[in-house]
């Protein structure tokens, strides 16, 4: 059995409503739209958290400036612990709001950009239009603390116009995130064909030095994939720039999710699957660290870290590697995908 | 609470310790939107 989570980074999940509706969002499953955390609730678990020494908080729905206490959730954090924003943006267009978010801001802000240009925009989200989202960027790229954040699929890949973009709007590094399969009604599903997923992969390793100089070096991959799936040379130089991420929370066992209702998820993409609850299996700090130290606990968190193939079992760049997002394999076969030497 | 587990298509076996994988910059700010930004811990 493997070690027990020691929670750094939490995501609190603080609503479920959106004013998008993506492709490929892993929250479509979300039972109803109008969940959303109470504000007491996500006070009592700020004051958890901050009891088990997490560095960071990150707030995220849904859309989050939807939920009608973020404000009032930043100024409680303040000065206690480190608060990050994960938005699409569009709500900072609007003037009046705009103003009253920069009174009371969160430490950073990911910005989610949910397309390369207009047209890939509308086959993405119809709810809301291309311009307003642009200004809601470039007002949130303004702040020094924003990064943003590009997910890479078959039906937009197009990561030069996406840099160009950034760059357009006032930013100055992007991060690639990759489309992994989302669970709807209990059913995990993938929009796409793996062979479709290679063909995004290839176009990275194409575009990549391009959309770099762009940025001047400041383009990240997050290598959610297996490693032996993409070209070697290209995963080489990527590591020697500082320019991927390999494993996350979840395998390093540094991060905690809680959903609207308090209730714990080893991942995001895992709503319908959580392993514990706020005021049920534990309330105060030392409860917690006792509940993700049961036994049942750490199995629970040990089925996402048995190797993916047996392939994996012995390879020299594992560690490095972690076989890839966990939540790839809910729907994929690993055996058919990892392949025993790189590309 | 009844922990249902999740259909991972995995082998059933655990390497010996947690994998660390690799950091990116820490000058990047991704949006931590999928759960894998580990830059700040």
């Amino acid at each position: 059995m493997l070690p027990a989570v020691k929670p750094i980074t939490i995501w609190l999940t603080i609503n479920r409503a959106c004013n998008m509706c993506c492709r490929w969002c892993y929250a479509r499953g979300a039972k109803t739209t109008n969940q959303e955390m109470s504000f007491e609730l996500a006070q009592k678990l700020v004051d958890l958290v901050v009891g088990v020494g997490a560095k960071e908080i990150l707030l995220l729905g849904g859309e989050p400036t939807l939920w009608p206490w973020l404000l009032d959730l930043n100024k409680y954090c303040k000065g206690r612990i480190n608060t990050t924003l994960v938005t699409n943006t569009v709500l900072f267009a609007n003037d009046i709001y705009w103003n009253r978010y920069l009174s009371q801001s969160n430490d950073e802000i990911g910005v989610s950009l949910k397309a390369s240009c207009e047209k890939k925009f509308n086959g993405v989200s119809t709810v809301t239009n291309w311009e307003t989202t642009l200004a809601g960027i470039r007002r949130a790229l303004s702040l020094t603390q924003s990064g943003t954040s590009f997910v890479c699929s078959p039906d937009d890949c197009d990561i030069i116009s996406a840099a160009q973009l950034v760059r357009s709007l006032g930013g100055d590094r992007l991060n690639l995130n990759l489309y992994t399969p989302v669970c709807v009604g209990g059913e995990w599903k993938s929009d796409y064909s793996w062979n479709q997923i290679r063909q995004v992969i290839n176009q990275i390793s194409i575009q990549y030095s391009k959309a770099e100089k762009i940025l001047k070096g400041k383009l990240y991959l997050n290598g959610k994939f297996p490693l032996c799936v993409w070209p070697t040379r290209f995963i080489e130089e990527r590591r020697a720039k500082g320019q991927i991420s390999t494993g996350c929370q979840l395998s390093r066992r540094r991060g905690l999710i809680f959903d609207t209702d308090g209730s714990v998820l080893m991942c995001n993409h895992l709503q319908e699957y959580p392993i514990g609850k706020y005021g049920v299996d534990f309330v105060s700090p030392e409860e917690l660290l006792g509940f993700l130290d049961e036994k049942a606990v750490k199995e629970t968190y040990d089925q996402a870290s048995r190797f993916p193939s047996t392939k994996c079992d012995g390879c020299e760049d594992y560690d490095f590697c972690t076989g890839g997002c966990p939540i790839l394999w809910t729907y994929f076969n690993p055996e058919d995908i990892i392949q025993r030497e790189r590309r | 609470m009844t922990k249902i587990p999740v259909p991972f298509k995995t082998t059933d076996r655990l390497p010996k310790e947690l994998a660390t994988g690799s950091r990116m910059s820490a000058e990047c700010a991704c949006s931590g939107k999928c759960d894998d930004c580990w830059t700040k811990d």
